[in-house]
């Protein structure tokens, strides 16, 4: 695994256009991390992740004429490909399986971020800071999330108002937006 | 709309989680063109999220990283992995060398596929013109031996007529065995000739068949010599008691030369 490089987004995405093999190196070493943990967390299965984060790496990279830097952040655009691609392949499992993918229970028990080593500063601090969020925020998020789960199967499997689901989550992400530094209007 | 109440809503993180109906999605996409604080607001969420992702981030296997590279650089798999992008100029120039090369290769079998194509064809035109004219040489002997044929079938169909009396005649030296044979249709009055032997006549001179009766002789017309000319059709005789074959200068007499007889009839069946 080759280390990240430092080099920011506005600088990555004409190297993207051009479809420069350099660009596309730093793109995984920036970010293939971040989308197998999405993806990875969606399927819970480590083989059929790796197929589909070089499936996602596929449509990132023939599709990237389609990213407009003006309405999304290029990691945004890339994690919602990697969801939507995840997604696809966890509903068609559940059709396979014809039941749940994985009771509420278990989903919540894995809900915790990682902590391990390697990671920035910023973001060791926000590992800790999910760790000690109240689980009614953290929980919300992570079922959005990663477990995809609509706002309406939330509400339903935690029992509470749809509004409460969405002020929950938003909150939750407001917490992460002032460690972040983001003062919010 | 308030701008301030929507994103209050919690609607921005909703749309960033993948939370949102597709009729939500859409409303939200069409208000961020219109609302630039919206459009903000949803870069902040992303940024957040983005981080989230972060701290749940896990590294793949480290093997993905060349395969997944290799994939989607060389997706037909034949280039190494080496192969990269600063390399590209060099490839093209390259690629022309192939393309110039390939160019000349192409125009070298063209040029010899040409030379061989025209020669066959000109082999083929000589063979042609070969075999037409083996073509018409066997026409030709064809209608010879369909000419030979038909007049041997003609022969026959003359010699089985029943119609026919069939009269021999024979040289008065019995030592010189001269022989022709005459077919004298009876209904018709047709009347053919067949020299079984007779020698060649003198220059200038000809055969000539004479039917003789009570009181006149006739010419029956002037005929050839050879042995293999099948039967010849001579002058229509009516009436005759005998028939005589005499020599006379070309272009035949209107009297038989007696002093030069060569053949006299036998007696035939049907004879007045």
């Amino acid at each position: 695994m080759s280390t990240p490089k430092q080099i920011s987004e506005e600088e990555l995405i004409p190297l993207l256009l051009k479809k420069n093999s350099y660009g596309l190196e730093t793109l995984y070493d920036n970010y293939s991390a971040s989308l197998y943990g999405v993806i990875q967390r969606i399927v819970q299965n480590d083989e059929v992740a790796e197929l589909l984060l070089k499936i996602t790496f596929i449509k990132i990279w023939n599709n990237f004429s389609q990213y407009n830097p003006s309405k999304d952040r290029l990691a945004a655009w890339m994690i919602t490909i990697a969801r939507n691609t995840a997604m696809d392949k966890r509903y068609s499992i559940e059709q396979q399986n014809k039941g749940q993918y994985k009771s509420i229970e278990k989903i919540l028990a894995e809900a915790s971020p990682v902590q391990a080593g390697g990671s920035s500063k910023e973001i060791s601090g926000l590992k800790k800071l999910i760790l000690e969020m109240d689980s009614e925020y953290s929980q919300i998020l992570y079922l959005l999330f990663y477990a995809g789960f609509s706002q309406s199967e939330v509400a339903l499997k935690l029992n509470i108002p749809l509004g409460t689901v969405k002020s929950r989550a938003r909150t939750a992400i407001l917490k992460l937006r002032t460690y972040l530094g983001q003062i919010p209007d | 709309m308030d701008i301030k109440e929507y994103i209050a809503s919690g609607v921005v993180e909703m749309y960033t989680l993948g939370a949102l109906q597709d009729s939500e999605r859409t409303e939200f996409e069409q208000r961020i063109l219109m609302y630039p604080e919206l459009a903000n607001e949803l870069k902040q969420v992303q940024i957040a999220l983005v981080s989230y992702a972060k701290s749940y981030a896990i590294n793949p296997n480290p093997e993905l990283r060349s395969e997944i590279l290799a994939e989607i650089l060389h997706p037909a798999g034949k280039t190494s992995e080496n192969n990269k992008g600063k390399y590209s100029e060099k490839n093209h120039s390259l690629t022309y060398k192939y393309l110039i090369a390939a160019s000349l290769a192409a125009l070298a079998i063209s040029t010899f596929a040409s030379w061989f194509f025209y020669s066959r064809w000109e082999d083929s035109e000589e063979r042609f013109s070969q075999l037409l004219t083996e073509k018409n040489q066997l026409a030709q002997n064809y209608n010879l031996v369909k000419d030979g044929f038909d007049k041997t079938v003609y022969d026959i169909l003359i010699m089985r007529d029943e119609n026919s009396y069939v009269i021999n005649l024979h040289s008065l030296d019995t030592g010189l065995n001269y022989k022709a044979r005459l077919y004298w249709n009876k209904h018709s009055h047709e009347i053919f000739i067949d020299v079984l032997k007779l020698p060649e006549p003198e220059l200038d001179y000809q055969y000539q068949l004479w039917a003789k009766s009570d009181t006149h002789i006739v010419s029956g017309g002037l005929f050839d010599a050879h042995e293999f000319s099948g039967m010849q059709r001579m002058l229509e005789i009516n009436q005759a008691d005998s028939f005589l074959v005499t020599m006379e200068p070309k272009g035949g007499k209107d009297s038989p030369t007696f002093d030069n007889l060569v053949l006299v009839s036998s007696n035939w069946e049907g004879e007045k």
